[in-house]
């Protein structure tokens, strides 16, 4: 393709008015009144009537998955005024870094906060039925412990009044 | 007659890709304004975050631009 031919805009690559008829050596024809006033439907549709919008594109993100912080090297940091961000393998925090205006790199470091309805908690609690067992278990807890603390008591008087027998029968 | 420089820095500035970017406009400025100090500095920061020297970075430069 020759560089310096001017473009077709309606068809880029074809050279315009590529006919027999431009060939050098070849008679030229003049186009007819008719002709020039009234196109015809092929050059009518060469022009393209209505273009759509086209969507705007998000600019993309810089930066890329990395084990450690330190083998990011500098000239991974666009120097575009954008950010970059490193997130870590296990996703714990994601590093941004930017060239700021004195020709060094700002590092910040955004920390993991799980956000969300607080499951955990709910689950912690222990639901009504295991409530009342457990009050259940202590209460029979308590009456088992009168129970054995009464009967110690009772053992314990009794050895108390043995060891005065035996102690009065000593003295 | 139109200053060399002048013309330099207008072509420069009316690239998207530096009217876009604020250090690329703060480096503009600073150049306009002919604050040498300044420029050294940012330069040697430059230097020092990519792990060169400035003479580096000047023959990195001057092969860029196929300069002798």
């Amino acid at each position: 393709m020759n560089p310096n031919y001017p473009q077709n805009p309606a068809w880029p690559g074809m050279y315009p008015q590529m006919s027999p008829m431009n060939y050098p050596g070849y008679p030229q024809q003049q186009p007819s009144l008719q002709q020039s006033q009234f196109p015809n439907k092929a050059q009518q549709y060469q022009q393209p009537l209505y273009q759509a919008p086209q969507p705007q594109q998000a600019p993309p993100i810089n930066g890329r998955i990395v084990n450690s912080i330190d083998e990011v090297a500098p000239n991974e940091i666009a120097m575009d005024g954008t950010v970059s961000f490193f997130p870590t393998r296990d996703y714990a925090c994601v590093y941004a870094k930017v060239w700021n205006r004195n020709g060094n790199i700002d590092t910040f470091k955004y920390v993991l906060e799980r956000t969300g309805p607080e499951v955990d908690d709910k689950s912690s609690e222990p639901d009504p039925y295991t409530l009342i067992l457990q009050r259940l278990d202590s209460i029979e807890e308590k009456l088992l412990g009168t129970k054995s603390s009464g009967s110690n008591k009772a053992k314990s008087s009794t050895s108390t009044n043995t060891s005065m027998k035996d102690g009065g029968s000593n003295a | 007659m139109p200053n060399l420089k002048d013309f330099a820095i207008n072509m420069i500035s009316n690239n998207p890709r530096v009217s876009r970017n604020p250090q690329a406009q703060h480096m503009l400025q600073i150049i306009q304004n002919g604050d040498s100090k300044q420029g050294q500095q940012i330069a040697e920061n430059i230097c020092k975050t990519y792990g060169i020297t400035p003479e580096q970075a000047v023959q990195q430069a001057k092969k860029f631009f196929g300069m002798p």
